[in-house]
């Protein structure tokens, strides 16, 4: 395994991060939670299967694995996209079951992939959506687009007035980013945010995203399928399997403390893509 | 003995025994096919001419057709018809006899037909009320009609509305009459008139159906209506050549009167009997015949004709009659697009009521539009004319409003409705600021379909008296007159485009403009 220069560059910040794990102070808890899909006139599909996850206050962990391994519907339990058959999910303390979604979503960031905007409101009003829900007056919300739209470096100048259609895949996705962060929200989850963009934009939107991390203090859950990409962003890395975790560690724990066969070699086999 | 001369006798006898054969025709209504029948099986039973009936042969016009071109022998014709539509007469005369030899002498003169002695009977128009109106407001004379006109409801057939001869002419001889009369099909007008419905009405004089309603024929005192005396017409050559037949037919003359004729015809129409039993009957009792008819044969016939130049003469009544006809479009559109966009929203919000709700459109759709129209004006509280087109309009907009509101609010991407769901909007939110907007193209798709379709069937409401730009097409199809047929399915056609076209702008000005091309 060669270590590159730029992952080596952000190790420093994953240790620093392990001292919140050892807190114990969880603002993310999957409690022992199954989720099984009914599938019309055949067997119910689990997709996760008696997971347990403490993701700490501030932290960010990458859920990776290949499809179909439950990384997914595990972000989608946090706000509640997703309800569990069985077990238990805490947010900051409190079970989500008993949290109304609609209040729970709103202090809850989520971006998805190609960043899904709004393809009828401009990129100012897809940022401001939220603000404005919550009743926010015109000037304030104005200003916080601003903010947020210098934060992904599109002015607002020149970007608040366009419309979906009208930005590259890398501004969409940024766009996406700042839309989330709109309400500020302690805990974000990003749903392969960076998925289908080429690998230069990639790598341009991955620098930024951990440069946005830095700047709060934020709880992020972040899946991914790239490694590479998992390993660069995340404190730590929860490797899924057929809706298993195998194991959760920092980057270094995955690669030289695997904790059994199936995670040496997924590590060896996708360790290629890592760092390039 | 050569062969040639075989073959000459051959084409004496044949042509002699084609000679034989006397075709009548007869016109589709009842007592022109009963009439019809009548002097068919006379002659058939007085002469030894072979006789054919070809009965429902179609309109004034076809009959006339058939004639001149020696399809037909004989049919009956009405001394008004033939002066206003075949001879084209300009002015106008009450004299029963006047009229009967002038047509008689412009026949024999211009097209050596005969007219032989009438029937006796006058078919002319006559105005009815319903007997109740007439006593209470006392009403005997069509001049007691005068000054009358807001308290009376009056529905008239279409061609007696447009007819020179029905009602512009008998507003203008009647100064002061102030009637605002729709135009409805005649066979709705009686249900209308027993559902109290319609006070005034045109009927003709010896309509079968007239002795079944309580109603008061009022009297023509100032001397309108001409006079439209039946006699059978034969093309001159056939009567040359059998002048037997000018005898059997003279012994019909004067044998049905009004009351006679009215009688016949209502045996038919209401008592059920076929034509050929009523005609047999009326002969014996009358000691014409004593043997048996043929039954006759029905033989359709088709005519094609008519100039556009109605479309350019009526063109201000028509431009009056396309705004009405606009009018009950877009009337209904915002009707149903008011009730349709609602509830394509709860069928999307609700899935049990989706087969209701869409099957029900859908089945509403495949009912024709016509038994539609039949169909509501029976029902009480709906009435006639302006209220039953637009709720018949209405119901034929439902299904592509309903079905593209709802497709357009269901096939928004899923991946948008998920991050507005899990960005913490509500239900509400979610279905008024993304969906809807996201669907609002499909939506007004719908909107447009439904215009262009509404145009067309709001040309039937003249079939229930609404008017619009059917009125010329439902009067040209009574009156053959392919003309004004095309001078209101041209503008139809015309405003179905127009319409299209103003909602195509509209879709384009709705867009968000993040959605457009």
């Amino acid at each position: 395994m060669v270590r590159q220069p730029r992952y080596r560059q952000f190790s420093g910040v994953f240790i620093a991060r392990e001292d919140r794990v050892r807190d114990n102070d969880a603002m993310i808890r999957l409690e022992r939670v199954t989720k099984r899909f009914a599938m019309p006139g055949r067997a119910d599909v689990v997709a996760l299967d008696c997971v347990d996850l403490d993701v700490a206050r501030g932290e960010t962990v990458c859920l990776i694995g290949a499809s179909g391994s439950g990384k997914t519907t595990a972000l989608r339990l946090v706000n509640r996209l997703v309800e569990p058959s069985e077990g238990r999910v805490v947010v900051d303390g409190r079970s989500v079951a008993e949290s109304d979604p609609v209040a729970l979503r709103r202090r809850i960031g989520y971006v998805v992939q190609h960043g899904a905007l709004f393809p009828h409101l401009t990129v100012g009003d897809n940022v401001g959506l939220l603000c404005a829900l919550e009743g926010w007056p015109a000037a304030r919300t104005r200003a916080r687009v601003e903010d947020l739209l210098d934060r992904v470096r599109l002015p607002a100048r020149d970007f608040a007035e366009r419309y979906p259609k009208e930005l590259s895949g890398g501004q969409a996705q940024r766009v996406g980013v700042a839309r989330a962060l709109a309400l500020d929200p302690p805990i974000v989850l990003l749903d392969e945010p960076f998925g289908a963009l080429d690998p230069i934009t990639r790598r341009d939107l991955q620098d930024e995203f951990v440069d946005l991390r830095r700047d709060g203090d934020r709880t992020m859950l972040f899946v991914t399928h790239d490694l590479a990409e998992a390993f660069a962003l995340g404190d730590r890395v929860a490797l899924f399997d057929r809706g298993r975790i195998l194991q959760v560690g920092t980057p270094d724990d995955l690669r030289d403390r695997p904790a059994d066969e199936h995670v040496a070699t997924f590590v060896a086999h996708h360790a290629g893509g890592v760092g390039r | 003995m050569s062969a040639l001369r075989v073959v000459a006798w051959l084409v004496v006898l044949v042509c002699a025994v084609g000679a034989q054969s006397f075709v009548v025709g007869s016109k589709n209504f009842t007592e022109g096919r009963l009439l019809g029948e009548i002097v068919a099986q006379y002659v058939r039973a007085t002469t030894r001419l072979d006789v054919e009936h070809r009965a429902d042969l179609g309109g004034t016009m076809l009959c006339w057709k058939a004639l001149r071109e020696g399809e037909i022998d004989c049919y009956v014709e009405y001394t008004g018809t033939a002066w206003s539509i075949i001879l084209k007469e300009q002015g106008k005369t009450a004299d029963p006899l006047r009229a009967f030899l002038h047509v008689q002498h412009e026949y024999r003169r211009r097209h050596d037909i005969e007219w032989m002695a009438p029937f006796g009977l006058n078919n002319t128009y006559v105005i009815a009320v319903r007997r109740a109106v007439a006593e209470r407001l006392g009403l005997t004379r069509v001049s007691d009609l005068i000054g009358r006109g807001a308290a009376l409801r009056a529905r008239f057939t279409p061609e007696f509305v447009e007819r020179e001869d029905g009602w512009p002419g008998l507003r203008a001889h009647y100064p002061g009459l102030d009637l605002e009369p729709l135009g409805m099909e005649h066979g709705l007008v009686y249900t209308a008139v027993a559902n109290d419905e319609v006070d005034v009405f045109d009927a003709y004089s010896t309509d079968g159906k007239l002795l079944r309603y309580d109603v008061v024929l009022l009297d023509d005192d100032r001397g309108f209506f001409p006079p439209y005396q039946a006699a059978p017409v034969v093309r001159g050559e056939v009567l040359r050549a059998h002048p037997e037949l000018r005898d059997a037919l003279s012994r019909l003359a004067f044998t049905i009167d009004d009351r006679t004729a009215m009688a016949l015809n209502h045996r038919v129409e209401v008592g059920g009997e076929r034509f050929a039993d009523v005609a047999r009957a009326f002969l014996r009792e009358r000691g014409l015949i004593a043997d048996d008819g043929r039954v006759p044969q029905a033989a359709p016939a088709r005519d094609d004709r008519g100039p556009l130049f109605t479309l350019w003469r009526d063109r201000g009544r028509i431009g009056v009659l396309a705004l009405q006809h606009l009018g009950y479009v877009a009337l209904a559109l915002a009707i149903t697009a008011l009730l349709a966009i609602p509830l394509g929203v709860l069928v999307v919000r609700v899935p049990a009521l989706r087969a209701a709700l869409l099957g029900g459109a859908s089945v509403i759709q495949t009912i024709p539009s016509l038994a539609l129209l039949a169909f509501l004006i029976a029902v009480p509280w709906v009435g006639l004319g302006e209220q039953a087109a637009i709720i018949a309009l209405v119901l034929y907009a439902v299904l592509p409003i309903l079905r593209n509101t709802v497709t357009g609010l269901e096939s928004v991407d899923p991946v948008l409705v998920d991050a507005a769901r899990g960005m913490g909007m509500t239900p509400r939110q979610v279905l008024w600021r993304v969906r809807f907007p996201l669907a609002i193209r499909t939506i007004l798709a719908g909107v447009r379909t439904a215009a262009v379709i509404s145009v067309g069937v709001a040309t039937l409401a003249a079939f229930i008296g609404a008017g619009g730009l059917g009125q010329p097409i439902v009067t040209g199809l009574y009156l053959n007159d392919t003309g004004r047929v095309l001078s209101g399915a041209i503008p139809a056609a015309v405003l179905a485009l127009a319409v299209d076209g103003v909602l195509g702008l509209l879709t384009r000005v709705l867009t968000p403009r993040g959605l457009r091309e």
